[in-house]
């Protein structure tokens, strides 16, 4: 119940942040004109028309997912221990609440894109093994950015911070490591993250709460 | 009810030195003096902070309470945003009676008694004045299951309207038989709420106008 009820009060938050709908819509018209205007295939880039739009969608969606992970999360640095002392319990609910409900809004805003590669796959008369492979990236994908964003935020970072670092190092990692790898890598990054969360969840209480409330 | 025993805690400087508090059951104890050193009592006793020496005890047991017994006896009352962001009166009222497993009757008499004091339900938190935030932050405490009430705000800085309101709310409160600690800096009207009053100085706490007590009980 304690989760059902940390995982409602996010959704309903992230659900009225207007930014979210925006960006989603937007993403989705972008990418919708990108298939449409390069349906023979994106010049300077090799490879099936699968593989072109995903390339395309993974280097706008990285920056894009960051920020709406980081926007939907607090602007406050002490939010988690804040969250846990008025629901009353530990800050380590309070911030696998907010992992979850952080992949699931990105989950939602990704769910958008897949008629998109339904569409590419009848374009390039079925590479539906590219095109299950982007699936089973991207979904990882959104576990890592929900973890990162969330594990820097819980370790004081600001927003802007939580950003540009989630996105820089999900950038470098899509990048570098070889599509059919892609998503075992950011499997292990994701674990690594969530093993460092365990410090913040002990921490934030501890000094943010009281900070605030100390004299000049 | 509740005691904080031979409690220390340091951040930077001493903010609590071997200070022991005694709460009874449906009393009524006001906080003055250092506001980081009341402050720090309030989240030891909340379980949201630690100790660094000494412990927290409940019913008068001798055994110290852990986190998750402090979390269930007692309710951290906290004019903070950050819990409450981007919810609307009545939601958030609903999500923290809930998430503390309150009776369905509490959250009633809470949303009847923010309608009488002027507060809307279906008002957003974020743009409710400071002082209808800190009566629905006190109402959130009444909604919740908890005995023991602390209230890390001062209440002599509200206005009139809302000091009343939240009076009011405190007896209902007590009648219920809770005990409720609040912060204050203004002691006379402090004085108007509370059975009696600790001030706190350099680390160590005494019964206001009292000495101060080295170790001593309050």
């Amino acid at each position: 119940m304690l989760m059902y009820w940390l995982l409602w009060r996010d959704l309903t938050v992230f659900t009225r942040i207007r930014a979210l709908w925006i960006v989603m819509a937007a993403q989705t018209l972008f990418l919708s004109a990108v298939l449409t205007t390069w349906g023979d295939g994106i010049p300077a880039l090799t490879g099936n028309i699968v593989e072109q739009f995903a390339r395309v969608h993974f280097a706008l969606s990285v920056p894009l997912l960051s920020w709406i992970a980081a926007r939907c999360s607090g602007s406050r640095q002490n939010e988690f221990a804040v969250l846990a002392a008025a629901a009353a319990t530990s800050p380590f609910a309070v911030i696998g609440a907010r992992a979850i409900s952080l992949f699931v809004v990105l989950a939602i805003m990704s769910l958008t894109t897949l008629p998109l590669y339904l569409i590419a796959v009848r374009m390039t008369n079925g590479a539906l093994g590219d095109a299950a492979m982007v699936v089973t990236n991207l979904s990882v994908l959104l576990l890592f950015v929900s973890a990162v964003v969330t594990t820097s935020l819980a370790h004081g970072q600001t927003r802007m911070v939580a950003w540009l670092g989630t996105a820089a190092l999900a950038l470098v990692v899509t990048a570098l490591v070889p599509p059919h790898l892609l998503g075992m890598v950011l499997l292990v990054l994701t674990t690594m993250t969530c093993a460092a969360v365990i410090p913040a969840g002990r921490r934030p209480a501890r000094v943010a709460l009281l900070l605030t409330r100390r004299p000049a | 009810m509740i005691e904080a025993r031979r409690v220390s805690y340091a951040l930077g400087q001493p903010l609590l030195d071997d200070v022991t508090v005694q709460i009874a059951a449906a009393e009524c104890v006001g906080l003055t003096g250092d506001p980081a050193a009341g402050a720090a009592l309030l989240q030891i006793m909340s379980g949201v902070l630690k100790p660094d020496a000494g412990a927290v005890h409940l019913r008068g047991l001798a055994e110290p309470a852990g986190p998750r017994d402090l979390h269930s006896t007692t309710a951290f009352v906290l004019v903070d945003l950050t819990s409450s962001a981007g919810l609307r009166v009545d939601e958030y009222l609903r999500f923290i009676s809930r998430i503390r497993c309150a009776p369905q009757s509490h959250l009633g008499a809470a949303l009847s008694f923010a309608e009488r004091v002027g507060v809307r339900r279906d008002a957003a938190m974020v743009n409710l004045n400071p002082h209808h935030h800190l009566i629905v932050a006190l109402l959130a405490a009444m909604t919740s299951a908890a005995d023991v009430i602390l209230v890390d705000h001062p209440l002599d800085t509200l206005d009139e309207p809302a000091r009343s309101a939240a009076k009011a709310c405190v007896t209902m409160m007590r009648g219920a038989g809770r005990s409720v600690v609040v912060r204050a800096e203004d002691a006379d009207i402090l004085g108007t709420y509370v059975d009696r009053m600790i001030r706190f100085d350099a680390g160590r706490a005494a019964d206001a106008g009292g000495p101060l007590v080295e170790a001593g009980q309050c």
